[in-house]
């Protein structure tokens, strides 16, 4: 098998192919633009910083910073445990969520050795993902005196409705490029596997090598303008006896 | 049952003789003489694995040339099921062979001539109710002695290999056998089943015709078209 030959059979095929990457991709838009219910998301940083010391001068040093950042570990539980988001739920009763409906829907993460949290949280529209993100970061934030008997947690950055006006999961450039991909590949071998199964004789090499006779012609499929030479045209059905050939006996 | 394709017009041979389906018939005429040198080949009959495989066909245009060549051509429809020889040439079948076999006429009286000098045409006559035993007669035999003795080449188009025994009877009665096989149609295993029927009783096969081949057009073609 040459390249060449590769070739011939994905030509030979072609619609077959054609017929799955256009499946693939008309798929993949109409799931897209019409069954996908599109999910937004917003984020707010929190940062964790002791502002003042017991004598309330302001400090920043290496001791404090690392006992922050330690902290922030126990913070990212804490402002996921119901103790935050029972409040949460409890003091804005118009993002419609109890207590573990919003465990689900946001999410806290933070770089490595920094004391920086980001708070995300995902909603059907950008104003609710926004609404409750920022919802989540005051309670948090007006909390953790209580909790932690210290003040160090401060709100960086709160979410505006507007920056995040395009939904995370509708992506219908990447989808429709990754189901063209996908179609293809699935078609070139749907491609290759009926040529595999297909056990018939096709060409003069073939049948020699089958049947162990030689092939005396190998004629094309003839061509309607091949015989349209000089073609008789028979329309009228004879009646009767036609000629006759005669015999020397 | 009708046959869905139309024999009338396949006759490449006659209607273009410069087109290269026409020079490959040619050049099946040529490779059968070739491929026996030692013996005359005189009868020669068609065979297939299975209908619609290009055995009407291929054998017409091949009479045809044998006529263009200037020999005395037979063409004998020997598929007493589902003839067609006699629609290819536009001849009337309401006598033929099996006419002459059940002693209605004489072979002289249904032989038919066509437009194709010196190519005669012995339609298969009405279908028969036993094929198998009107072509395994003695008349049959004899038959065939005294046209022998008439005409240069003698060709039969036969019914499919490996729907009835038919192609089997005949094949006894010819110096050679052209199995056709339709590209891509055929699985190998009925083509090669097809061949040990007929090397089973002792068929001598010439060759194989592979038929309804798709090639894109070459310029050879071109070539032999344009000369």
């Amino acid at each position: 098998m040459e390249l060449k030959e590769y070739m011939q059979i994905l030509r030979k095929r072609i619609w077959i192919i054609v017929a799955f990457v256009a499946v693939a991709c008309i798929g993949a838009g109409v799931k897209n633009y019409f069954f996908t219910v599109p999910i937004y998301e917003a984020n707010a940083k929190l940062i964790v910083n002791q502002a003042y010391n017991a004598e309330g001068v302001p400090s920043l040093d290496i001791g404090s910073i690392q006992t922050n950042i330690k902290v922030i570990n126990s913070y990212m539980e804490i402002i996921k445990s119901s103790a935050i988001l029972d409040k949460v739920a409890a003091t804005y009763p118009d993002l419609g969520m109890n207590g573990n409906q919003l465990a689900q829907n946001i999410s806290v993460t933070t770089a490595n050795e920094s004391q920086v949290m980001s708070l995300t949280a995902t909603g059907l529209s950008s104003e609710k993902a926004a609404k409750t993100v920022n919802a989540v970061a005051k309670v948090f934030e007006s909390q953790i005196p209580v909790i932690m008997k210290v003040d160090n947690v401060t709100i960086l950055s709160e979410a505006k409705p507007t920056e995040s006006s395009r939904p995370i999961n509708v992506n219908p450039i990447v989808n429709i490029l990754i189901s063209f991909l996908v179609g293809l590949l699935l078609a070139v071998g749907f491609v290759f596997l009926l040529e595999y199964l297909d056990d018939t004789l096709k060409s003069e090499d073939e049948l020699e090598k089958e049947l162990g006779i030689p092939a005396l012609a190998v004629i094309s499929k003839i061509k309607k303008e091949e015989v349209r030479g000089s073609k008789q045209t028979t329309s009228q059905k004879q009646v009767g006896d036609g000629q006759y050939a005669t015999v020397n006996q | 049952m009708p046959r869905l394709t139309n024999d009338k017009g396949s006759l490449v041979t006659m209607a273009n003789p410069k087109s290269s389906s026409s020079e490959a018939y040619r050049k099946l005429r040529t490779n059968i003489q070739f491929s026996s040198i030692d013996s005359q080949i005189q009868t020669i009959m068609i065979a297939s694995a299975l209908s619609g495989e290009g055995k009407t066909t291929t054998i017409g245009n091949l009479a045809v040339t044998y006529a263009q060549e200037g020999k005395k051509v037979l063409l004998m429809d020997t598929d007493l099921r589902k003839p067609a020889v006699h629609r290819m040439f536009n001849v009337p079948n309401h006598v033929g062979l099996t006419s002459v076999l059940s002693s209605q006429y004489k072979v002289t009286e249904v032989l038919r001539e066509t437009d194709v000098e010196g190519l005669h045409v012995l339609s298969s006559g009405p279908i028969p109710p036993n094929p198998s035993e009107m072509l395994g007669s003695r008349k049959m035999t004899a038959l065939l002695e005294n046209l022998k003795e008439e005409y240069d080449v003698i060709l039969f188009d036969t019914p499919p290999v490996l729907a009835v025994t038919d192609a089997l009877i005949i094949s006894s009665l010819c110096d050679g056998v052209i199995l056709v096989v339709s590209a891509g149609k055929v699985k190998k295993d009925l083509v090669k089943k097809a061949k040990a029927h007929l090397e089973h009783v002792n068929a001598r096969i010439l060759g194989a015709v592979l038929n309804n081949v798709q090639v894109p057009k070459n310029r050879i073609a071109d070539y032999i078209e344009n000369v």
